[in-house]
Formats: structure tokens, sequence, C-alpha cells
């Protein structure tokens, strides 16, 4: 496997990846668990959220920047996440991967519109 | 930013403890506290839901990147420490045995130490203890002085440039003992002059010390202490300066709260109410005073021969507290039991987890590996044990404070500080450092096969069973040791309370007579022949009221009443007759008339002096000055050798006589646990006024002593004294003996059921490694009940030679601490019989459970499972 060969993401990480994509600019930590409870129905303890942060980093599929941070969090700095080339390229390997096994069980899955 | 919307402290402050350093560690945190905002806003319970989650998620977060940084750190051991983890939560009821036993042994202990030290060692908190002096003029050198005398004894002290901040402290008779100041209040009150503060270098907390001019307000100054402000005040900073009432007294008697001293401030004898010293009511010597610089107690007691001088350490310790040093060595010893037991326990898991051990060095761990995490696992249980023994030491120091004797710890400073947890923590590492290294010799030796062979065979079956044995006859020695020596603490009590005082205490009464604390109004002068004009008019008042209740048989009184704490009446005396004029060294009582009635003696020969020789001093026109007096048996057989006791007598110094009228039996005043001393007891000449009224009940008519305080009340009003049966200072005067009884058995109560486990858990273990051996015999025709009378006998075996060990060093023990025993030697022959049949019984208990289980072993279930 290359090094911009997409890795293998396991659920939250996917999950993840997602919400960061969704919320572009936005995406620091808070707002990635306040978009996977929305949307997900996730709810997620903070410490996991952030080992998987620190876990998708390691493996190269996000980066951050340091934003500076308002007065409700004390001028506290933030770290805006965005995905990777190879962080994207994982993302839509594991969406084809999910579709192709799929097919076939729209009676088990039940297709939502 | 409203209390509301700050995030909870001590997470906030975890965080910033736990989390990485800057960018990451300030990003985390921020993102906590703007989600906190973001709740505490969209709530409508004023935040309490979002503190609950910043609570919650702080501590997660915090635990995760503390373990990460530990990881970080230190790889191996971070890798040890959660293996050392698993494998203590495998076995959970295991680790909470172990855990809790060593750590409330080492919080006992901790308590213990706190308690002997804070007795004994500890340095006071004021300001330069060590050159703090109490003085004092005994009753009887007072009653030798004459006003002249006194007038220089008062001026020599004062004057003398050997000592420099003078004070003066002392306890106030302020209520009625029985009244609600004293009974739901818990007060305490005590005098402090307004220069104790500078000596003691102790200051309010709130408000201000008592100054000059308090001393002579109408409207009573005080101090209150931090308890009485907190619990009787709600602890209110407004109440400086407000005038306040105390429950039980007039409310013309206005009491106006200058300040709080600091919390744990008790001095003297654990006050927690303070008035001005009144300047007019001084003493003939200033109680408290530091050494000037550079000069030693001994100069003082030179320059000073009339005072007694007393470091303030000795002053306020109290009698028995070196005792205690029996009672920190019984706890030593219970701690000691504990630790064998965990070795045992250890050693157990050590040898059932021999195969993997075994695997683990046949595939190539090192044996320093395999050290090492047994090391981290032990270490992991110190810990464990010792945060246990720290958060349990402050509880037990209250338990074992509120199990001795008030008479050993009131007014001392008790609590565990740094020093009782450093010996707490010493006595763990060390202990428990020791005794793990069992298993860890274990390993070191062992080859991979006879461990994988499971240890039964070959050199580490033989040493596991050695080491099991050792550690089995250790157990029961030490539980034996501790509980000959509760033995001997209770057999010494018993021979205490036996022993004849000369003198039965039942049905006397004691009071104290008050001296003066209010302002007394004299002409200059003139002040102290006043105060005692007024003094001694109450007293004698108070001896005609008391012979006039028909529940009292006799009255009298003297300087001290028997067994009074504090008190060392010792003088030489020669006789008169003597031509070689040898000291004899004894006691000198000074007693008013009808004394042996009261104590209720008959005189052995001779009679008491008839009122009207017994004059006074002012009146006899010659000199020496020559008072009545009768002697006890003890110094009228020195007396023999001149003649008749009666007649004869006494030289105590170039200016008095004492006369001797007769002979009483010898009577223990001193302390119950010393034989009485020679002693003479001196009858007061007029005008001297008794400090003790002693009063004996007409038998049958135990409510006499309500009458009498009635009396006492009504003539001293708020100043009267305490009435007390002379029972209760005969109890005060065993504090030490009845503190020593108390612990130790209370040690060996702790001890017997831990032994029970011990013997019965090292039993069931040892019977189960042997399973297959017993299986087989049982298979080839061997009795069970020959199977359960050999693991009894095995253990009476045991046991034997344990009682050697053991008895011998309670013996050895008791000979070092001998002199805190009374009427039993350290090898008494009842008590070693009695401690080996209670061993004896505890073991062969123990061993019944494991050896009808042997018994009881499926021959074809055992083998099969083999």
């Amino acid at each position: 496997m290359t090094a911009t060969a997409p890795a293998y993401l396991g659920e939250f990480e996917y999950l993840v990846l997602l919400a960061a994509a969704r919320l572009g600019t936005d995406a620091y930590a808070l707002a990635i668990a306040r978009e996977l409870e929305s949307q997900a129905g996730r709810e997620s303890k903070r410490s996991a959220l952030y080992t998987t942060l620190d876990r998708l980093e390691n493996k190269g599929l996000i980066r951050w920047q340091i934003a500076t941070g308002s007065a409700a969090r004390e001028r506290l700095p933030r770290r805006i996440y965005s995905l990777t080339t190879k962080g994207v390229a994982s993302v839509r390997a594991a969406r084809r991967a999910m579709s192709q096994m799929e097919v076939g069980l729209d009676d088990l899955l039940g297709n939502e519109s | 930013m409203t209390g509301a919307t700050r995030p909870p402290r001590w997470t906030d402050r975890l965080l910033r403890v736990c989390l990485p350093r800057g960018v990451e560690g300030q990003t985390l945190r921020g993102d906590l506290i703007e989600e906190f905002r973001t709740r505490v806003a969209d709530g409508d319970d004023n935040g309490r839901a979002a503190r609950r989650w910043f609570r919650r998620q702080g501590v997660s977060l915090a635990l995760h990147y503390a373990a990460r940084r530990v990881r970080l750190l230190a790889p191996p051991f971070g890798h040890d420490l959660r293996l050392a983890g698993r494998s203590l939560a495998a076995q959970p009821a295991l680790t909470v045995a172990i855990v809790l036993m060593v750590g409330l042994s080492l919080g006992a202990n901790t308590a213990l130490f706190s308690v002997f030290d804070g007795l004994l060692f500890r340095p006071l908190p004021y300001r330069d203890a060590d050159r703090i002096v109490h003085l004092a003029v005994s009753p009887a050198t007072l009653s030798t002085l004459r006003g002249p005398d006194r007038d220089a004894v008062r001026q020599q002290e004062r004057a003398s440039p050997l000592l420099v901040e003078r004070a003066a402290m002392g306890p106030a008779s302020l209520f009625d003992l029985a009244g609600p100041a004293v009974q739901q209040w818990q007060l305490r009150p005590a005098e402090l002059s307004d220069t104790a503060f500078d000596l003691l270098g102790v200051w309010p907390q709130l408000g201000r010390p008592f100054v000059e001019e308090d001393a002579t307000d109408r409207a009573l100054s005080v101090l209150l202490g931090d308890d009485v402000w907190r619990t009787r005040f709600g602890g209110d900073p407004a109440i400086v300066g407000q005038f306040v009432t105390i429950p039980g007294t007039s409310e013309r008697d206005r009491w106006r709260v200058v300040g709080v001293m600091p919390q744990g401030f008790s001095f003297p004898d654990g006050a927690n109410f303070w008035i001005p010293v009144y300047r007019s009511a001084t003493p003939l010597v200033t109680p408290y005073a530091r050494l000037a610089a550079g000069v030693t107690i001994e100069q003082l007691r030179a320059a000073l021969p009339l005072v007694t001088v007393t470091p303030l350490r000795e002053h306020v310790r109290p009698e028995g507290a070196f005792a205690l040093g029996a009672l920190l060595s019984g706890t030593t010893l219970l701690l000691m039991l504990a630790l064998v037991q965990v070795a045992a326990l250890l050693f157990a898991r050590a040898s059932s987890r021999s195969s993997e051990i075994g695997v683990r060095l046949a595939l190539g761990a090192s044996r320093l590996r395999l050290v090492r995490q047994f090391g981290v696992e032990a270490l992991l249980l110190i810990g464990l044990s010792l945060a246990v023994g720290t958060l349990t030491a402050p509880i037990l120091t209250t338990a074992v404070v509120d199990i001795l004797p008030q008479e050993l710890t009131l007014g001392q400073y008790l609590t565990p500080d740094m020093r009782a947890y450093l010996f707490g923590g010493a006595m763990a590492i060390g202990g428990l450092l020791i005794l793990t290294l069992l298993p860890l010799d274990l390993i070191r030796r062992s080859s991979p096969l006879g461990l994988l062979r499971g240890g039964r065979s070959g050199i580490a079956g033989l040493r596991a069973v050695r080491v099991r044995t050792a550690m089995f006859v250790c157990q029961l020695a030490v539980a034996t040791c501790i509980i000959y020596l509760s033995g001997l603490a209770l057999r010494s009590y018993a021979a205490l309370g036996a022993s004849p005082l000369g003198f039965d205490p039942a049905g006397i009464i004691a009071i104290k007579m008050p001296r003066q604390e209010g302002p007394v109004r004299t002409a200059p002068g003139e002040s102290s022949r006043g105060y005692l004009d007024a003094q001694r008019g109450m007293v004698m008042e108070t001896l005609e009221s008391l012979q006039l209740q028909p529940d009292v048989a006799a009255v009298s009184g003297g300087h001290t009443w028997p067994f009074q704490p504090g008190v060392s009446e010792s003088s030489a005396l020669t006789a008169e007759r003597d031509p070689d004029q040898q000291l004899i060294t004894g006691r000198t009582e000074w007693i008013i008339p009808d004394y042996p009635a009261v104590l209720g003696v008959e005189l052995l020969s001779g009679a008491e002096p008839a009122s009207a020789t017994i004059g006074s001093a002012d009146h006899q026109p010659v000199r020496p000055i020559v008072y009545q007096a009768l002697v006890n048996e003890s110094l009228a057989r020195q007396l023999t050798a001149f003649g008749d006791p009666v007649g004869q007598r006494l030289v105590p110094n170039l200016a008095l006589r004492f006369h001797i009228t007769g002979v009483v039996p010898d009577i223990r005043l001193g302390r119950p646990d010393q034989a009485a001393p020679p002693t003479a007891f001196v009858y007061l000449p007029a005008p001297a006024a008794p400090a003790v009224v002693l009063a004996r009940l007409k038998p049958n008519h135990p409510a006499g002593l309500a009458g009498i305080q009635t009396v006492v009340d009504r003539i001293w009003g708020a100043r009267a004294p305490r009435a007390f049966p002379l029972d209760d200072a005969v109890r005060i005067a065993t504090t030490d003996y009845r503190a020593r009884t108390l612990l130790l058995n209370l040690i060996s109560l702790v001890a017997i059921p831990l032994t029970l486990m011990g013997v019965a858990g090292a039993l069931t273990f040892s019977t189960r490694q042997r399973t297959q051996d017993i299986a087989i015999e049982l298979a080839i025709g061997a009795e069970p009940q020959m199977i359960e009378r050999r693991v009894l006998r095995q253990t009476l075996r045991a046991t034997g030679l344990a009682l050697v060990l053991g008895l011998g060093a309670g013996v050895g023990v008791g000979r070092i601490i001998s002199s805190s025993f009374f009427g039993v030697g350290a090898a008494d022959p009842a008590t070693l019989l009695l401690a080996a049949l209670l061993i004896t019984l505890v073991a062969w208990v123990a061993a019944l459970l494991p050896a009808r289980r042997a018994g009881r072993i499926n021959p074809a279930d055992a083998l099969r499972e083999a």
C-alpha cells in the first residue's frame, strides 16, 4: 500500500471524517461532536473523539490549523481540521465498499429516500 | 462572569494538570469550556446539568491524557502497570482483602503514631516553644512563707533578668459545670493575659487580642475558640465587637467578643473560651515566661530556689503518655501480622501462577522481566493500601482519641501531620517490599520445568512448602505475642484495682476551692490581703455549712486531694532526737482537723491534736514554730529507733518543727500504683484555709453529692467549683493503665479474626495443593477421619512452635516495658497459659473446616482432574 493509498476506516472514523468534511472551515472538535449528534445521532465521549482525531492524524487522513478562540472559550485556540488527499480517498473508498456490500439488500436495509 | 458560567473549579484544575502542555492542551480545554457555556445557556437549571457534564467529561479526558503521558514516558512501566492492574482486577476479592487488611493496619499505625508523637515528641505549635517555661510555687512551700517572704519571692521572679515575655494563663471557673454553658455549649473557659499572645506567637484569626484595658473593663471581653465560633455563632465574621449571651449566666453579665482564636488553638487544657486575667488577681509568680537568650533551665532553677520550673512541653504532657509506647508496639505487631498474611496470600498467588511463569521463562522471558512485573504488582498494592491507610488515618485517630481517657488527650494536638504520614508510608514500603521478596525469590531460583510441574515437586515444591510453613508459624507467633501482651495489661489493671489504698475512697467528695477571678476593689497596697481575707472567709463558710449537712459524716481538707495529678509534695525531714540527723525523704501533707475521719482511717496510736493546740503561727512568741502532726506507719517505723514516735518532733527546716501526736496507717495519696512513702500530716495553723475541702458522706446517702453541690453553689455563685467523688480521682490516676489495657485488648480483638482468616486460608491452600496426594491415599484405603486428624495434628505441631516463638517474644517485649505493668511480671504463668490455650483454640477452630474438606475429597473426581 502506497502512502497515498486509501486507508481502511472504522465506522466511527468514517463518521468523524464525514462530519469534518461537512463542516468545512468550521470543523473543530466541538462542532464535529455536535454534527455527529445532530446528523448521526451519535453522542460520543470527548476522549473517544479526540483519540479518533489523533489516530486519523497519525494515519495521515486529516490535518489541523490553529484558529483564535472566542470569548466563550476564554480566548483559548481551536484546532480546525481538514481532510487530506488521502483522507478524501479513504472516505470515497469506504463509501464505494459500503455501496457494493449493500447491493441486493434493499429488502433488508429498506431504502429511505 | 457569574458562578453559573464558571466551570467547576477542581475539574478545571485537574484538566490544567493532566492535559498536554501547549496548544494541544489549550484547544482541548477550550472545547470543553465552550460546550459547557453553551449547555449553561441552553439549560434552565442554573447550569447544574452543564456542571455535571463538565465534571464527567473533564475527569474522563484528564484520566485519558494522564494515562497516555504515563505510557509515553515509561513504556515498559506503563505496560507492566496495565498488566498488574488486570491481574489484580482478575481476583477482586483477594485484591480487596489485601488492600483493606494492609490499608487499615497502616491507618491504625499512622493514627497511633499521631497520638504518640503528638503527646511526646511533636513540637508545640507556639513560637520558640522549647524556651517557654511554667513557674509555680507549691502549696507546701507557700504555706511556709509569711507575707514578707512571699513578697520577696514575687519580687525576685518579676525582676529576674533570666526571664523575658512573661504571661499569665490558666483555667477559669466561670460557669456552673452542670449548667448549659458547659453541658450544651461545651465551653471550657480559661484566662489569658494581654502578653500571652506575644509569648505563644499566636494571634486571633479575627478581631484583636486582649489589651491591657480589657483587664479592668466591666463588660467582660472574650475571645472565642474556632469551634465555638462556628458551631454556636455560625462562623459569622460580624460577631466581633458584638455582645453575646451565654446560656446559664445572668443577663447583667455582658460578654463582648473581641476576637476569634485560630482553629486548633486550645491552650491551656483544651480551652475554647478566654477572658482576660484581672490585674489584681495575679498569682505569686507569673505562670509562664520565656527564658532569656542563652539562659538554661538549670540556671533559672538555681536563681529561684523556691519556684518550681517546668519546661512547657513537660507541663502540658499528660501523665501516662510514655505508656503509649506499649500501645505503639502493639499496633506495630498487628501491622506485622497483616503483612505476614499478605505475604502468605501473595506467595499463594505466585505459587498458583507457577505454570504461567514457567511457560514465560521457557519462551525466553528474562527473570528480571518477571521480577519487574511482580514488583509493579506489589507497588500497585502498596499504593492502594497506602491510599486506604491515608484516608482512614484521620478517622482512626479520632476513634483512638475517643477511646483513650480524656485526661490523656484533652488539649493535646493529636491530628495526623506529615510526620505521621511519612511514618505510615515508610512502614508500608519497607514491610511490603520485604515480604514480596518471597514470591520474587521463587521466580529467581526455580527452573521452568519445576514451575511447569506446578511447584509440587523438585526444589521449587520443597521450598514452597518450607516458606508456607514458616509464614504459617509467623502468623500464629505474632498473634500469640499480641494476645499475651494484652493479657498482661488486663491482669495489671485488675491487680491495680484490687491493690489496697489504705483507705476507702468511696463516699468521699472533694471540692477544689476556687481562687478569685474577677476584679477586687481594695485599697492600694492591701490588695493581696483583701483577696486572701475574702477567699478565706468563703472557704470557712463552706466548711461550716457542709458540717451542718445531714448527709455528711465528716468534713476536713488540706492543700491537695488524694491522687491529685501533677502534685509532688516530697520533703526531706530529720528526727529531732536523731543525733546523726539522717535525712528522711518522704511526703508532707497539709491538713485540717478530722482528716483521718474523712478518709475513714483509725489512728494506730496517739490521737489527733485538740483544736486548741493548733494555734496560729503568728501567736507563737518563740522560734522555731511548732506545728502539730500525725505520721504514717512508714515514717513511724523510722522513728521507733528513738523511742515512741508519739511525742517526737520532726525537723523540716530551722524555722519549723512538727510535733507528732499520733500514728495512722500507710495511705496511698500520690499514685495508686506506688507504695505510700514516709508521710507527715501537718495541721495547718490559723489563719490558713485549706485549698481543698473533703467531705465523707454517711453510708447509704448517695444523693449527698447533690446536697453538697447545692451548698457550694450557694456560697460561691458563678464561681462555684464542681464537687466530685474521690473515685473519679482514682480513675484519673489510673488513666495510663486503662489506656494501655483498652487499646491492647482492642488490638487483640482485631488480631484474633485476622489469625483465624490467615490460618484457615493457609490450610485451605495447602490441602488444595495436595489434593491429588490425598486422593491417592483415600483411593488406596485411608479413612477420611485419618486425613482430618493428620491435618489437625500438623496444625497443632506448627502451633506449638508458634507458641514457643510468640510467647518468648511476648516475654521479651514485656521485660522491656515492664514498668508499664503493675503487680504482674513479664513472665506471668497464668497469662502464658491462657494465651497458649487461646491461640491453640483459634488454630484448631481455623483448621476444622479445611481438615473436613480434605477428608471429603472425592478420589475419582480429584484424580480425573489431574
